[in-house]
């Protein structure tokens, strides 16, 4: 084969994976909007994605928000600006750091999590099972994890935010000195609600959509032994860590 | 009835479904023999539904299956029930979770009603007691019990078994079989048996139909099948390795073999 040939493959292969995509997330659309409602298995699965990932989201949080403090303090206060901290620290996090940290740290645990769930369903004919029990693997499966990812991760990066919000205070106040006041006056008067945390929520929001539906899309699509779960639950991280890094960008200079 | 006619399917170009036509009388138990490949599963995943053929026609209770709708296909599958060859119980649920589920899913019965049905079909398949247990705590016996009693929840007029007896110890096997042959008779359904188990097929088969490579090669009573002349049929019942059905992966000659060359050369 040819260069050429080689490159027509590889974009006709890459086309059928977008398409493959597409219709598995017009599937998944389809399935959770008809009914039946299943409200109790979207809250299961807000429990799995959310909840359970609680610790790693604070612990992150925290550390990141008092790595902020010690950097920002470091640079502000060399031009004397060490106020500024709060209103410093609480952009960085609102804005980019609190989003992206927090989709990625969603799309390594729980991410991964759901396509080697949905994949071992797969290898075991659980999802063949439900089928021929004429039931909808769609809307059994796959729609209460997609919507359970939108509620779950717009929440967590809320508490990420808050977390590392609180971080910082502890390292720029407690540590080094900083006036409490000028911490929270200066925050108030810079972040805005529309602008920045409302801009932060529609990124964690899309995050959240983009990374269940890879993870689940992934799952389903997956070779049926053991090693393709394996393999998907990898392209699952790795997908969706890059794609989240590509829409924060293109979100970013469409929000700006 | 179930009727086939001239259902193909190919994976990759190869044929693994070769213009297959048979009948399934209703009520009775019918039996695909075959050696492993020979696409008796495939055969009945397209019969459920579950794959859709490249050609051909497939019906169930006058329904073409491959050509229905989503809803109506869903509507035909709350008349049919499976058991799967590994059981495919959902593990996230334990065992009175997996019985109750069609009947959760398709049905308005109270909840009480539920246990109690629950409750007779673990006593059938001889696992009552083990409700609060999950899929992994079960034996590989069990575990195709239990998925036995979920195939049988909502009583099917129509049931698939897909190796039904592989794996299992000759006490659950035969257990597994005479319920095949009490559901037949007391429901009246009409059961399809995916099998390359020849003593229990003669035993409860009233039709049976061999595939080899995709192709029927026979099909009949256990009598007729036990006195077809055909050359594959008695290879295969009788269980030889040489014969029409190939049992030896297609290598060259010993002697011409690169590795022999070489150890002659030596």
């Amino acid at each position: 084969m040819n260069p050429i040939e080689r490159l027509g493959r590889l974009g006709v292969r890459t086309l059928l994976a977008f398409g493959d995509a597409g219709t598995f997330l017009a599937e998944t659309v389809r399935a959770s909007v008809l009914p039946p409602v299943r409200l109790r298995f979207v809250i299961d699965q807000v429990f799995d994605i959310g909840v359970k990932s609680l610790v790693i989201i604070v612990v992150t949080g925290l550390f990141t928000g008092m790595v902020l403090g010690l950097q920002g303090y470091n640079t502000l206060s060399k031009f004397g600006s060490e106020e500024a901290l709060g209103t410093f620290v609480a952009l960085s996090l609102i804005r980019e750091l609190g989003p992206v940290l927090g989709g990625l740290l969603v799309a390594g645990r729980a991410g991964s999590a759901i396509t080697a769930e949905i994949g071992l369903m797969k290898t075991t004919e659980q999802i063949a099972a439900l089928e021929v029990m004429a039931v909808d693997p769609m809307g059994r499966v796959v729609a209460p994890r997609w919507l359970a990812g939108m509620i779950a991760v717009p929440l967590l990066v809320a508490i990420f935010d808050v977390v590392g919000i609180y971080g910082g205070y502890l390292v720029g106040v407690d540590m080094l000195g900083v006036n409490p006041g000028a911490y929270w006056v200066e925050m108030e008067k810079y972040v805005d609600f529309d602008e920045d945390v409302f801009g932060g929520m529609v990124k964690a929001f899309v995050f959240g959509l983009f990374l269940t539906w890879m993870a689940t899309h992934q799952g389903w699509s997956c070779r049926p032994t053991s090693e393709g779960v394996g393999q998907a639950t990898t392209r699952t991280v790795v997908i969706s860590s890059v794609g989240i890094l590509i829409i924060d960008y293109v979100l970013t200079a469409i929000l700006m | 009835m179930i009727r086939l006619n001239q259902v193909v399917k190919r994976f990759e170009g190869r044929l693994v479904t070769d213009h297959v036509s048979a009948n399934f009388p209703q009520g009775k138990v019918s039996v695909i023999l075959g050696g492993s490949g020979s696409g008796k599963s495939t055969l009945l995943r397209q019969m459920t539904g579950l794959l859709p053929p490249d050609g051909g026609m497939i019906e169930i209770d006058g329904q073409d299956v491959p050509q229905l709708g989503r809803r109506d296909l869903y509507r035909l599958r709350q008349r049919l029930g499976m058991l799967f060859q590994n059981g495919a119980l959902l593990n996230a649920m334990n065992v009175f979770e997996n019985i109750a589920f069609p009947m959760r899913a398709h049905t308005n019965l109270s909840e009480r009603m539920i246990r109690i049905i629950v409750g007779i079909k673990l006593e059938m398949v001889g696992l009552r007691g083990t409700e609060h247990l999950m899929a992994s705590e079960l034996s590989g016996g069990m575990v195709k019990r239990v998925a036995l009693a979920r195939a049988i929840a909502l009583d099917p007029p129509v049931m698939f078994f897909d190796e039904p007896f592989s794996g299992l110890d000759p006490i659950s096997a035969g257990v597994i079989e005479k319920l095949i042959l009490d559901y037949k008779k007391i429901r009246g359904a009409t059961c399809v048996v995916v099998s390359h188990d020849i003593p229990s097929t003669f035993r409860m088969a009233d039709h049976i139909i061999i595939l080899s490579h995709g192709r029927v090669i026979a099909q009949g009573s256990a009598q007729e099948i036990q006195q077809s002349p055909h050359p594959e049929v008695q290879q295969f019942i009788q269980g030889l390795p040489d014969g029409p059905i190939r049992f030896r992966y297609p290598a060259q000659a010993p002697l011409q073999d690169d590795l022999m060359q070489r150890a002659q050369r030596l």
